[in-house]
């Protein structure tokens, strides 16, 4: 091993002594090497204390910041998938329906039809909606055909 | 999935914050930007999370991490961080009968991005030159170099 090698190593043999016995042997009959090694463990030493650690005052702000960040961040990343997915079960379930209710005949009502006419026979036309849905009854209502009205002689 | 991710990260920011932000204290120098480095530190690893295999230990990984983005910080701002050296090698006179001058942080403004990134990772931090050459996208061989220059510039400045 040259001397150049043995300095590249000089952090490991400080860190982990008698680890690195061929080397060892050469620092201590080899001038330049001791010296190196003297003078990275002084900047060890002096850079440790160089920069204190802040105080815990200090560093719990940051990391709550920090984790606020990191929460910040998975839900701008993770919204978007949500609000897709949301958006899906929009399209799929609940688009169809509010479509589908718009374009019911007034022959698909024949149940609420009749409930709803005959509460409004029964009682009052407020009793009768109700009883059932109102968004039905407003839409028999306004859109039955008078011929059903006729035949439940209303 | 993300709920575990973000309790992975909320976990290190607890238990290694402290290692991270002095690792960005030595690199970059004052408490301010060391805490910005130590932010995107602990952000880089939320979203790297998933190329974290778990056979290193976490703070061996977030060491890496610490040093490329603290690098990358001292590049971006190089003419803020680096432009009063001049003085440095005449600011304080050797101790009579001590080898080398009391060393100063300041000192370490001499050394270039790269060659400050490599002595802090390598005597500091306890980093293998595979692992700095990794962490700094640079050759093994160019980190060797980078930390022979930084010894060489530091004994200059300090006798």
């Amino acid at each position: 091993m040259t001397c150049k090698e043995i300095q590249a190593m000089i952090p490991e043999i400080l860190r982990e002594p008698g680890k690195h016995p061929e080397a060892e042997k050469h620092i201590e009959t080899c001038e330049a090497c001791r010296n190196e090694l003297a003078f990275i463990r002084s900047l060890q030493q002096e850079l440790r204390g160089a920069f204190p650690q802040p105080p815990l005052t200090e560093t719990i702000p940051r990391r709550i910041k920090v984790m606020r960040k990191v929460r910040y961040r998975t839900l701008q990343r993770y919204g978007i998938y949500a609000a897709a997915a949301a958006a899906v079960i929009v399209l799929t379930f609940l688009l169809p329906s509010l479509f589908s209710t718009q374009d019911r005949t007034p022959e698909m009502y024949t149940y609420y039809e009749t409930e709803t006419l005959e509460a409004m026979m029964a009682a009052d036309l407020s009793e009768g909606m109700r009883i059932s849905d109102e968004a039905i009854a407003l839409y028999l209502i306004e859109n039955a055909p008078m011929n059903t009205l006729e035949d439940l002689s209303f | 999935m993300a709920r575990q991710k973000r309790k992975i990260i909320d976990s290190w920011i607890i238990q290694y914050y402290d290692k991270v932000l002095a690792i960005s204290l030595r690199l970059t120098g004052n408490r301010e930007d060391a805490g910005d480095c130590t932010q995107e530190v602990f952000i880089k690893a939320w979203e790297k999370l998933g190329s974290f295999r778990g056979d290193s230990h976490p703070m061996a990984w977030l060491k890496r991490i610490a040093i490329n983005t603290c690098y990358n910080f001292l590049n971006r701002n190089k003419v803020k961080q680096w432009d009063a050296v001049e003085d440095i090698s005449t600011s304080e006179e050797p101790v009579p009968g001590a080898q080398f001058r009391t060393f100063d942080p300041a000192y370490l403004r001499v050394l270039s991005p790269l060659e400050r990134s490599v002595l802090v990772g390598r005597v500091y931090d306890e980093l293998s030159f595979k692992a700095l050459a990794a962490a700094l996208d640079t050759s093994e061989n160019s980190a060797k170099v980078s930390y022979h220059n930084a010894i060489g510039k530091l004994r200059k400045v300090m006798t």
